[in-house]
C-alpha cells in the first residue's frame, strides 16, 4: 500500500495524475477500525476519458499488470475512479484531507465525501459501514453534498434516508 | 474478554460481550493509519477473506 502511494505520487509529479485521494475500504479503515480490503480505490481528478486512457496506456507500457478493472501497482490491485464518472468525485478529491503515512504525503476523502461515494456504490458492504461513519460526519455538510449531487440515476438522498431510518 | 468465561447468565453475557467489543473497536479506531494498514495487510496475508472480484 505504501509503495503504491509512492508510485501514485510519482505519477502526480510527472503530471500523469493531477490529483488523487484514497477512498473505499482503506479510507473506511482510516476513520474506523481496520477492515479487510482487497483493493485500493483511488479517486482521480481527471475530467476526460482521454486523460484516463493516457494514464492506462502509460501504466501498461511501464509494465504494470492490468487485471479486470484493476491495475496492479506494487502488488496492490488499484481501481481508479476518475472524476469524469461523476462530478461528486472532483469535489471529493479537491476537498480531501491531506495526511502523512509513514512519511508519505497523500490525501484521504473526508468522512462526508466518503459516505457520499459509498452511497453511490451502495453495496451491502458499503451500507454496513455508513452508520458508523455518520457518527463522525458533519450532517449539515453531508446534506449539502447529497442535495447537490443526487439525481435519478444515483438517488443519494433516498439511499441516505433509508440508512437513517434503519438506525433510528 | 476473559471474564466472559465466568458469566453464567446469558443476558449478562451478551451485555458484557457487547461492551467489550465496543472497547476493542474504539481501541482499534484510535490506532495510527500506518498501523491500521499493517493490520489490513496482515489479514490479507492470512487469507481471511477471498477476493470478491
Amino acid at each position: 500500500m505504501i509503495k503504491a502511494l509512492k508510485i501514485l505520487n510519482r505519477l502526480k509529479r510527472n503530471h500523469l495524475i493531477r490529483d488523487y485521494a484514497i477512498g473505499g475500504g482503506y479510507a473506511v479503515s482510516y476513520y474506523l477500525e481496520p477492515i479487510l480490503t482487497y483493493d485500493l480505490d483511488i479517486f482521480l481528478m481527471m475530467d476526460t476519458d482521454e486523460e484516463f486512457h493516457a494514464l492506462y496506456d502509460y501504466l501498461k507500457k511501464a509494465g504494470y499488470k492490468i487485471e479486470n478493472v484493476y491495475i496492479v501497482i506494487a502488488e496492490m490491485p488499484v481501481q481508479f475512479l476518475p472524476s469524469s464518472i461523476h462530478p461528486l468525485i472532483a469535489e471529493a478529491v479537491r476537498e480531501a484531507k491531506r495526511i502523512r503515512v509513514k512519511g508519505i504525503y497523500t490525501k484521504v476523502l473526508k468522512a462526508e465525501y466518503l459516505i457520499a461515494t459509498l452511497l453511490m456504490a451502495f453495496r451491502p458492504k458499503d451500507r454496513m459501514v455508513i452508520p458508523q461513519l455518520l457518527e463522525l460526519a458533519d450532517m449539515k455538510k453531508l446534506k449539502s453534498i447529497i442535495e447537490r449531487f443526487s439525481d435519478e440515476k444515483t438517488p443519494l438522498d433516498k439511499r441516505l434516508q433509508r440508512i437513517l431510518e434503519s438506525i433510528r | 474478554m476473559r471474564k466472559l468465561l465466568w458469566i453464567k447468565d446469558s443476558k449478562e453475557f451478551w451485555k458484557v460481550f457487547g461492551e467489550e467489543r465496543e472497547k476493542r473497536r474504539e481501541r482499534l479506531r484510535r490506532l495510527p493509519f500506518a498501523k491500521k494498514i499493517e493490520i489490513v495487510e496482515k489479514m490479507k496475508r492470512m487469507g481471511v477473506m477471498k477476493s470478491p472480484h
